[in-house]
């Protein structure tokens, strides 16, 4: 939001809606909008200088706990990492946007599918690379070409461009309005990942595509191993939307997301084009999610409709509420609880004396449960403080209004005066 | 007195509009409120209605305390308001307006809210011409009038009105303020009138109270010269 | 053109279905300014517990009068605990809040049961008649077109005809009139969620017999339709609900029916709810311009 210490930005008709321009990519590039009242002194190169060092410094982190964490674990780390991406970027949507989607697993089907498929596409027009011979592996004998290294990116890329696409069809189709239908939209988008994937054919339905992703290179060895190797790509997929995400939040995108999420009449008068702003939010989102997906499916080689489900929707929900819908830090804090839980829930289950049957029932349904019950009480926690410190600060105190009413109801108070 | 009010604070999120009301109203009497915009006219009725909590001071209606009344039953001790600006329901027919003035009732077969009506329907012609249309198709002035039907229908011992006269042509408006001592006469019916239109209040009112700086400044007759 | 026909009858008759459910979600919509995302779960819940009780006793029609008893206590169980605390304006968190509710209710409902299809009975046989060789419907479908058809004009006439329903209205769209004349917004917001989770449950209980049967999820397929159709319809709109439900029946089966391919119904509803979006966002009977709140 425009804050005192940026007035000169806030008022005015020299606010044009030609927000954005190219000269005013709003992803803090460059020295030379600093003298524009765009950040603290030290101007908008430094905070981008910043932000890659901290990205640096995480995905550095993140090869460490990748030696200490037992071989086990790897792979739960490195779906940890690949969902946080997209945990982050539905935190920006649903905390600085005020949108609502519950259909993200679907965003990242269509960045994990197209990914996929552009993967066995260039592996199909031979960008390959033969294995080393003399190298250990594990199917040596099946001496396949693997794709080649530099095939991996432009596949993510590829997965990160669909979903941005779909992303901004769904976007415009509601930019304009506002309550339930975004969310609806991506409720009914979210629910038709299996029955298209089974009528679009090349999609394989159920059983699923196999992905020909590139392997580790040779030169690393076993010191590393195709599963760790594998975390730290994700490692620096996701880095790399974080640090985005960052700029965006940090610059021109985010303060006019805060703006609109605040008041979104006064941000109209500023000058603010709200629902260009509003559609940019959940594009970004969209690709974030998309190269979420498009990571997940480098981990597992596979891509399977079952994964990008109406659950997974709801558990980056959660994550993103549990996280306090807030900042970056608040999603780590949160992916790792969505991650976590159903492992967990899975080793206490098998640890218990019941039968196969409802061993299984439990496992499955037991993190949902508790993910939601969290989702509810958090939800109803945290805004219950909001509401108090909205009441307190300036709302009309005095007026009888129907949500403070001892009857109580969730009703709009027709009674308060501008 | 059918309304004792002492000492009356009431305002919006902190801050106190009305500092101290002092007002009676008795019986069968049309007591007109002026004063300047902001002064806390409409907060001292939204304030006897129900729609405001006050934070200080005692009303008295009928000998009991109303303060903790809830607004919704109001209605049922005899208090009726009829708000300045959105006074109808918009989807509602004319008819059903009317009759929401009279659901307080326990009154199965609507006996008493059916008479109340019809009276209603004597006294503002256009009303009953367009009894079974959508509230929203009316114009300014019939809006008012079926604001004011919906209050008298519930039979009210003390209507409130709030700025009958605002954004009505001159005839429309001695229309309607000249029912309120009639009202006075037949149905003993105490009137409390929020007005700016100060010539037109006196000219029916049998005092006049002034609201100034949330207090009330000085009470009269209505002698207007 | 038999083929046309029989497409024709049978989405009517899963159009009323739609309607109904469209229905529940617009009283909802018009009395507390949010889309419930827990009705269908709230529904398929009431429809687990019918059906447990129906299979040792009274089977389906003792089903089809309890799923809304359950239905509507569970709907007044969620307004007035979780999302009356929230305040009139919180909506993107009543959404969130109900979609917890979904995640629990769907969760529990897979740890009590299991997750495999439990199928329904029909009361009456499914069996397509086929009169003078044309094939037309089933008596079942014809039993739904009626169930469905009374329980649209009895709401009706509730709110049209009744004290309770001029009451319930004059809540819904003008709160501080309505307490002004002595009605508690409150208790009607609170009847308004229970008629109208009740009515989802009535839904519920017609349309799973003709599918796959009852499972947790079984009722998103049918909630984000009627969403399609109050959307298509306009959210303030009970009529448009109703028509809408109808329309969106027809279109589903047409889509499905010529092609053959179930698969495809999810699609046309994602279709059908992008072309509304794009072409009429405030829907076709709705009184004013799209709610920008």
């Amino acid at each position: 939001m425009a804050g005192p210490q940026r007035s000169g930005r806030g008022a005015g008709p020299q606010r044009s809606g030609r927000e954005a321009g190219p000269e005013r990519s709003g992803r803090g590039a460059g020295p030379q909008r600093s003298g524009r009242g765009s950040g603290p002194a030290v101007g908008t190169g430094n905070t981008l200088a910043r932000h890659t060092g901290l990205a640096a410094a995480v995905v550095a982190v993140g090869v460490g706990l990748s030696y200490a964490l037992p071989s086990s674990r790897l792979f739960g780390f490195s779906q940890f990492v690949a969902y946080l991406a997209a945990v982050a970027g539905l935190t920006v949507l649903i905390g600085l946007s005020g949108q609502l989607s519950i259909g993200h697993a679907g965003l990242m089907a269509v960045g994990g599918y197209a990914m996929a498929l552009t993967q066995n596409l260039l592996y199909d027009q031979g960008f390959t690379v033969a294995p080393a011979p003399g190298t250990s592996r594990v199917f040596a004998a099946v001496a396949e070409p693997t794709a080649a290294p530099w095939t991996l990116p432009i596949s993510l890329l590829a997965g990160v461009l669909a979903a941005l696409a779909v992303g901004g069809v769904l976007a415009l189709a509601t930019a304009a309005l506002r309550g339930p239908y975004l969310a609806g939209l991506t409720l009914a988008f979210g629910l038709v990942v299996v029955p298209a994937s089974a009528v679009i054919s090349p999609l394989r339905g159920e059983q699923g595509l196999r992905v020909r992703v590139p392997r580790m290179p040779d030169g690393l060895g076993p010191a590393v191993g195709e599963t760790r190797w594998r975390a730290w790509v994700a490692l620096v997929a996701t880095a790399v939307v974080l640090l985005l995400l960052a700029n965006l939040v940090r610059g021109r995108l985010g303060r006019n997301l805060r703006a609109v999420r605040d008041d979104e009449v006064a941000a109209a008068l500023c000058g603010i084009p709200v629902a260009r702003t509003r559609v940019l939010a959940f594009v970004v989102s969209a690709g974030t999610a998309g190269m979420a997906g498009g990571v997940y499916v480098y981990l597992t080689s596979t891509v399977l409709p079952g994964y990008f489900g109406l659950s997974l929707s709801l558990f980056l929900l959660v994550a993103v509420v549990l996280g306090g819908s807030g900042g970056l830090a608040g999603a780590a804090w949160g992916t790792l609880f969505i991650v976590a839980v159903p492992i967990a829930t899975t080793e206490v289950v098998g640890g218990l004396h019941v039968g196969p049957v409802l061993a299984a029932r439990l496992a499955g349904n037991l993190p949902l449960a508790l993910l939601g019950l969290a989702l509810v009480v958090v939800a109803l926690a945290r805004l219950r403080d909001h509401a108090a410190v909205r009441r307190f600060v300036g709302r009309r105190r005095g007026e009888v209004s129907e949500a403070r009413d001892d009857t109580g109801s969730a009703r709009p108070a027709h009674g308060i005066r501008q | 007195m059918l309304l004792e009010v002492h000492g009356l604070h009431a305002g919006y999120g902190g801050a106190d509009v009305l500092r101290g009301v002092d007002l009676s109203v008795p019986a069968a009497a049309v007591v007109a409120v002026l004063g300047a915009n902001g002064a806390g006219k409409t907060t001292l009725l939204r304030t006897l209605c129900g729609l405001l909590r006050p934070s200080g001071g005692t009303i008295t209606f009928d000998g009991k305390d109303l303060a903790t009344v809830p607004v919704e039953h109001r209605v049922r001790r005899g208090i009726a308001l009829v708000p300045d600006g959105r006074g109808v329901v918009e989807e509602l027919t004319v008819a059903e307006n009317l009759r929401l003035g009279g659901l307080w009732r326990r009154d199965p077969a609507g006996v008493r809210t059916a008479a109340a009506v019809a009276e209603v329907y004597e006294l503002f012609e256009p009303l009953a011409r367009r009894r079974g249309l959508a509230a929203h198709h009316l114009s300014g002035g019939e809006r008012r009038m079926l604001a004011i039907g919906r209050a008298l229908v519930a039979r009210p011992r003390l209507l409130l009105l709030d700025e009958p006269s605002l954004g009505l042509a001159p005839p429309l408006v001695a229309a309607i303020l000249t029912l309120l001592p009639r009202l006075r006469e037949t149905a003993g019916l105490a009137v409390l009138l929020v007005e700016q239109n100060v010539r037109a209040a006196l000219a029916i009112a049998d005092t006049a109270v002034i609201v100034t700086d949330g207090r009330i400044a000085t009470a009269g007759t209505g002698a207007v010269s | 053109m038999d083929r046309f026909l029989f497409l024709t009858i049978d989405g009517l008759a899963s159009g009323a279905v739609y309607a109904v459910f469209a229905l529940s979600l617009v009283l909802i919509w018009r009395a507390a300014r949010i889309v419930n995302f827990a009705q269908g779960a709230i529904s398929v819940a009431a429809a687990y517990v019918a059906w447990s009780v129906g299979t040792h006793v009274g089977g389906w029609w003792l089903g089809l009068a309890l799923a809304p008893l359950v239905g509507a206590a569970l709907g007044v169980g969620l307004q007035r605990t979780a999302l009356r605390r929230l305040g009139p304006d919180r909506h993107l968190e009543a959404m969130i809040v109900a979609l917890g509710v979904v995640m629990v209710v769907q969760a529990v409902l897979g740890m009590v049961y299991g997750l495999q299809y439990e199928p329904m009975a029909t009361p009456v046989s499914d069996d397509v008649l086929v009169v003078g060789g044309v094939s037309t419907t089933s008596p079942y479908r014809l039993l739904v077109v009626a169930v469905a058809a009374s329980l649209v004009v009895a709401v009706a006439l509730l709110f049209a005809r009744t004290r309770l329903g001029l009451r319930l209205r004059a809540a819904a769209t003008a709160a501080e009139i309505a307490r002004l004349s002595g009605i508690s917004v409150a208790r009607m917001t609170t009847i308004a969620w229970g008629l109208a989770t009740g009515l989802a449950a009535f839904a519920a209980m017609l349309v799973l017999p003709t599918g796959l049967g009852l499972t947790p999820t079984a009722m998103d397929g049918v909630f984000i339709t009627a969403f399609t159709a109050t959307v298509l319809g306009g959210l303030d709109s009970p009529l448009g609900a109703v028509l809408g439900g109808l329309a969106v029946g027809l279109v589903l089966d047409y889509a499905t029916g010529y092609a053959s391919d179930p698969n495809l119904a999810p699609l046309a509803v994602l279709g059908l709810l992008l072309a509304v979006l794009l072409v009429r966002p405030r829907g076709i009977f709705s009184p004013g311009p799209a709610r920008r709140v």
